[in-house]
């Protein structure tokens, strides 16, 4: 439990934080540590709960379980307006009533400045710090509520807490007078503030006559002024056009530069992060997917999802055939990355790292040009080679009618550790008309797969070994591969409608993610695009669900 | 957090105030209209509601008032919406202000006044307000509620679609058919609220009616104040349940009726 | 033109319809002539009775003293309440929207009685019998009118305002009373300003409610509290409405007129200036 000791170089920590709205899990036990100084971007898809993380740092927000330390001391049960954190917010947030000179000024006017109290004899005077206290209380009172952690951790928490708490009553420390700053103070700081974001001379302009960029910069001005430790950027450049944004982009490095506190700026945009960032944190459904820099994050991704959200790639199922050999495309390629032989991989390769040719050369394959579209400095063409398509950039202009010769080399191809997608539902039981229950959804399935070599008749009665089985109520674990599942936009004879989460393309075929209504995930395979939020219906390849018995099976002999 | 309950609980007097204004005496009503005077559970109250003709006779009469009252309104009220919403007439809004003024002094002094106006020109006819119970007590009810029509009905005015009213014309509907095809389903939103503006008060006004008929015409509204002046709470919640029945089939039934309107509206296309 | 000046006549003929009975006392309350109708050359002398008449004055400070407080009450519940129920859950919100809308569509006389029966019962069974009508119920009553119109005129506002304001204000250190006062008062002022004029309004007109509920107390002591509505619809039952009362008519008529007309400058001031700045922000 020395949770509070360690990381000096991290400003904000976050250490199992986990958010539950509505009993939906936002953030998912979360690990966070972000260092002092940094321009750090979290990007992901919208509903990701890179907003939420913003506002748990602010304090917008309480984490259900984990705490948020800010310098090595925990934070999470302070207030917002107690935190030495100012946030830039999407729309502004300016308010209306004030002129940019009092926008501005409206944090210095609440912040008070610590005078330490002497004695009449000069030493100085001692009191038990109350707001410490108070603070410990109510770290006390949010743990107790916390249901996510073990209780034996919870035990130990506490006593850690209670420890402290009587050793902050029991100790007087320095006390403090808590002093309004000077209206000549305000002036100077505001003067200051306004000149680094260029908006010397409209000090007394009212809010509404101002353009969306004088509007984003008295933002910034007004959350700088109060020299917070950490600025949270909350989508700050949405609203803008894009020429803006790309000054503002520039801008903003340059402010962080030098200002020099902890940006942390939240996107959905991957070619801001790119551009601004020292650090980027890819998020997706909860769960930070990679940390690293923008070097790192868009030449190594760790998983196809990263490799999809950054910039465009092409990624196809491959299987390691050799030492630092692996086939895809119907090809063997060499890499440079090391699996085991036979190891099923993700296989990423960049656009920019397929090299094309008009003539045929020695390892180049053989494609067809199916779409060609000219982007500015250069051509995209999409090849297809046997069912698959590769995406491939180039400055020159290839015949479209001709076929087209790609070479990929082994730098430029980055190999993946696969990740787990079968569907596994250990929820599911068998219902009194021996239907499996799969997400409350009744389905009828082949029930002798509950047992090796058995057979069933019409009244879902198992027959094995001379000996009958009914397993109505029984419970037991459904598995299903996401290529025997179909997905349809028709809704309408479903047995399981859900929603599209994220979707990522792997070279003939998508894999989508739906969640249904009861939060149950389904991976599924699928050779159509389907956009996040899309309602669909499921329908399964019913003799394909793989069933096994949860319990002891002569339970249910009769 | 402490500070998300604080802004929460600004609610909280709110939400007292109206359990215990409006909630709670609603309750009492329903209480002592299925109760006796000794506080035991009886239909009396219902029973001799039921049985009284002159008590359905006045609730007949409220409603047929209250039903006269509207048309004539929106029929004066309509037309008046219409001038001062177009610019062609009226471009000034201190003349729709002139029609709200006369609601900002005292309903009762007004009522006063055009009681004993009406009794000077009726004079000149030789007769009085008590031989036309009936024709006074309507001027009072469209002179009163006429402003509240106009309201409603010149700020849907303002939102007509004059380019559909166009439209119409150039596809053929001669004057009438554009008015009923066109304006007034533009207008059904405001013509709805005009009428529920005017119809629910109108059944259950008191003074009007008392006032201007001598006491001549009994309105819903006065057989309710007739059971308070004889302390008789359990007639008197009866008939209030009734009224509070009435206006809430009326709500409801409008609020539909709205609903159908937008959408047939829509379907037109 | 024909049309025009139809119109115009249409218009002019109905408006001055609705203000003949007012007209007809203001002019006639500028001659002595007690009965209906009557001239009998110009004076001021009603205007010295209607100061000198006892009952007509309490009534007309009750009546002020009743509104003043019955809307002064009403907006701060109400636009706290609507402030409050903004950030409730949606649920909650639902439910407390649709008790508010009950006595805005109810009838005067049902919630009226409603209001009497609940304070008789109570007066019987929790203060020994005793009558609690008072200046107390009757200024639940005038609440009970005017609570749910300011609630109607704030919320508006709020749903207008950009929802992480108050958020700002705590991120850069406000307390949450202080974010409110700050920042989100200023942004509803309007609303809260126009629902305060209506409680006020509502209050002064109110006959039936006051009737029902009234008490003894205020300036009429131990009798029942008499407001110029119920003070007035007494008289009148009697005979016509009393000279000194076509005084009182001129009067408000007069404070009502300059109220509006100022309030009209004020909107078309505010219009042209807001017009002024936005060709500022456009040639900037």
């Amino acid at each position: 439990m020395c949770a509070e000791k360690i990381g000096e170089n991290y400003i904000i920590e976050m250490n199992n934080v986990t958010k539950i709205f509505d009993g939906v899990t936002v953030i998912d036990k979360m690990n966070l540590k972000i260092k002092k100084g940094e321009f750090v971007t979290i990007l992901g898809p919208s509903g990701c709960g890179k907003s939420t993380t913003l506002r748990m740092i602010a304090g917008f927000e309480t984490p259900d379980s984990g705490d948020i330390l800010l310098n090595g001391s925990n934070i999470t049960a302070i207030p917002p307006y107690r935190r030495p954190i100012n946030t830039v917010f999407q729309h502004y947030a300016l308010f209306p009533n004030l002129d940019v000179y009092d926008n501005v000024a409206f944090g210095l006017r609440n912040k008070k400045i610590a005078v330490p109290l002497k004695n009449k004899d000069g030493s100085p005077m001692l009191k038990i710090d109350k707001g410490l206290a108070k603070d410990l209380k109510n770290q006390i009172k949010r743990l107790k509520k916390d249901k996510i952690i073990s209780s034996e951790e919870k035990e130990n928490r506490l006593n850690y807490l209670y420890q402290k708490l009587d050793e902050c009553l029991s100790t007087p420390r320095q006390a403090y007078k808590y002093k309004h700053l000077s209206e000549e103070e305000i002036d100077e700081k505001v003067v200051k503030a306004l000149s680094i974001v260029d908006l010397d001379e409209l000090e007394d302009r009212d809010i509404s006559t101002l353009s969306g960029g004088q509007q984003q910069r008295v933002a910034i001005a007004r959350a700088i002024i109060c020299e917070p430790l950490i600025l949270l950027l909350d989508e700050p450049l949405g609203a803008l056009d894009l020429k803006m944004r790309k000054d503002m982009q520039i801008e903003l490095k340059e402010m962080h530069k030098k200002i020099g506190i902890t940006f942390i700026y939240v996107t959905h945009d991957q070619e801001e992060a790119l551009t601004m960032s020292d650090t980027i944190i890819v998020m997706n459904d909860g769960v930070i997917q990679q940390i690293g820099s923008p070097e790192n994050i868009y030449n190594e991704p760790q998983n196809a999802f990263v490799a999809d959200f950054i910039g465009s790639s092409n990624i196809y199922n491959a299987t390691v055939i050799g030492d630092k050999k692996v086939r895809f495309l119907n090809h063997v390629f060499n890499c440079v990355d090391f699996f085991p032989i036979n190891e099923r991989v993700d296989v990423i390769v960049r656009p920019e790292d397929v090299h094309l040719s008009d003539v045929p050369k020695e390892n180049y394959l053989e494609g067809k040009i199916a779409s060609k579209v000219f982007k500015g400095i250069h051509y995209q063409y999409s090849i297809m080679i046997g069912h698959d398509e590769v995406l491939a950039q180039s400055i020159k202009d290839f015949d479209q009618n001709k076929p087209l010769y790609i070479e990929i080399r082994p730098d430029g191809i980055h190999l993946m550790k696969k990740e787990n997608i079968s569907n596994v539902y250990t929820d599911s039981y068998i219902g009194k008309d021996h239907k499996v229950y799969i997400d409350e959804c009744p389905i009828d399935c082949d029930l002798s797969k509950m047992i090796n070599n058995s057979t069933v008749d019409e009244d879902g009665i198992v027959t094995y070994d001379n000996k009958k089985y009914d397993f109505a109520n029984a419970d037991c674990v459904a598995t299903i591969s996401p290529k025997d599942i179909q997905v349809s936009d028709d809704t309408s004879d479903a047995p399981i409608k859900g929603r599209v989460i994220n979707s990522v393309y792997k070279g003939d075929h998508y894999l989508i993610l739906v969640r249904t209504e009861n939060d149950e995930d389904f991976f599924v395979m699928t050779p159509y695009t389907f956009n996040a939020d899309d309602i669909v219906g499921l329908n399964f390849d019913k003799s394909k669900i793989e069933l096994k018995l949860k319990g002891d099976l002569n339970d249910y002999e009769i | 957090m402490k500070y998300k309950y604080f802004r929460k609980g600004l609610a909280l007097p709110f939400a007292l105030f109206l359990i215990l204004f409006v909630i709670i005496p609603i309750l009492f009503i329903i209480f002592y209209a299925f109760t006796d005077n000794q506080g035991f559970f009886s239909f009396d109250a219902v029973v001799s509601f039921f049985t009284s003709t002159t008590k359905l006779n006045v609730l007949l009469v409220s409603i047929l008032v209250g039903l006269f009252n509207t048309v004539l309104c929106l029929l004066i009220g309509f037309p008046l919406a219409y001038l001062l919403a177009n610019p062609k007439f009226n471009k000034n809004y201190v003349l729709v202000m002139l029609f709200v003024m006369p609601m900002w002094i005292n309903f009762v002094l007004r009522t006063g006044a055009l009681r004993d106006l009406l009794s000077i020109v009726l004079g000149w006819f030789n007769t009085t307000n008590g031989e036309h119970p009936l024709f006074c007590t309507m001027v009072g009810m469209v002179t009163n509620y006429l402003p509240f029509t106009i309201l409603p009905l010149y700020s849907t005015m303002l939102k007509l679609d004059k380019s559909q009213i166009e439209a119409a014309q150039d596809l053929g509907c001669n004057p009438f058919k554009t008015f009923t095809r066109n304006i007034i389903p533009q207008t059904l939103p405001g013509l709805v609220s005009a009428s529920m503006m005017v119809f629910m008060p109108t059944i259950s006004s008191y003074v009007i009616s008392d006032t201007l008929s001598e006491g001549k015409i009994m309105l819903f509204g006065n057989s309710i104040y007739l059971s308070f002046s004889n302390s008789d709470w359990n007639g008197g919640s009866f008939m209030s349940l009734i009224m509070l029945i009435i206006i809430f089939i009326v709500m409801f039934a409008t609020k539909k009726f709205q609903g159908n309107g937008s959408e047939r509206r829509l379907s037109a296309w | 033109m024909v049309k025009k000046i139809f119109a115009y006549s249409y218009i002019y003929i109905i408006l001055l319809i609705l203000y003949l009975p007012i007209l007809y006392l203001i002019v006639f309350s500028f001659t002595e002539a007690t009965t209906l109708g009557s001239w009998s050359g110009f004076s001021l002398q009603l205007y010295s009775d209607l100061f000198k008449n006892e009952d007509v004055m309490i009534a007309l400070g009750n009546t002020l003293i009743l509104a003043c407080l019955s809307a002064l009450v009403s907006t701060v519940i109400g636009s706290l309440g609507a402030i409050g129920v903004y950030y409730c859950k949606r649920g909650f919100r639902t439910v407390i929207e649709n008790i508010n809308q009950v006595p805005v569509v109810n009838a005067e006389i049902v919630i009226a009685m409603s209001l009497t029966v609940m304070f008789v019962f109570m007066g019987q069974n929790f203060f020994g019998g005793e009558s609690i009508f008072s200046f107390w119920t009757l200024l639940a009553g005038h609440c009970v009118l005017a609570i749910p119109f300011v609630y109607l005129n704030v919320k508006p506002k709020l749903l207008q305002m950009d929802p992480a304001l108050y958020e700002a204000a705590m991120d850069l250190g406000s307390s949450p009373t202080k974010a409110i006062h700050k920042v989100i008062i200023p942004q509803i002022l309007p609303g809260i300003f126009s629902g305060l004029l209506l409680s006020f309004t509502l209050s002064l007109d109110d006959f039936i409610v006051t009737a029902f509920t009234r008490g003894p107390g205020l300036l009429s002591g131990a009798a029942q509290i008499e407001t110029l509505s119920t003070l007035v619809q007494s008289v009148i039952k009697k005979g016509a409405v009393p000279p000194e009362l076509r005084a009182l008519t001129t009067i408000i008529f007069l404070v009502v007129l300059v109220i509006v007309l100022s309030y009209s400058i004020y909107i078309n001031v505010k219009r042209k200036r807001i017009a002024k700045h936005h060709r500022r922000s456009l040639n900037a």
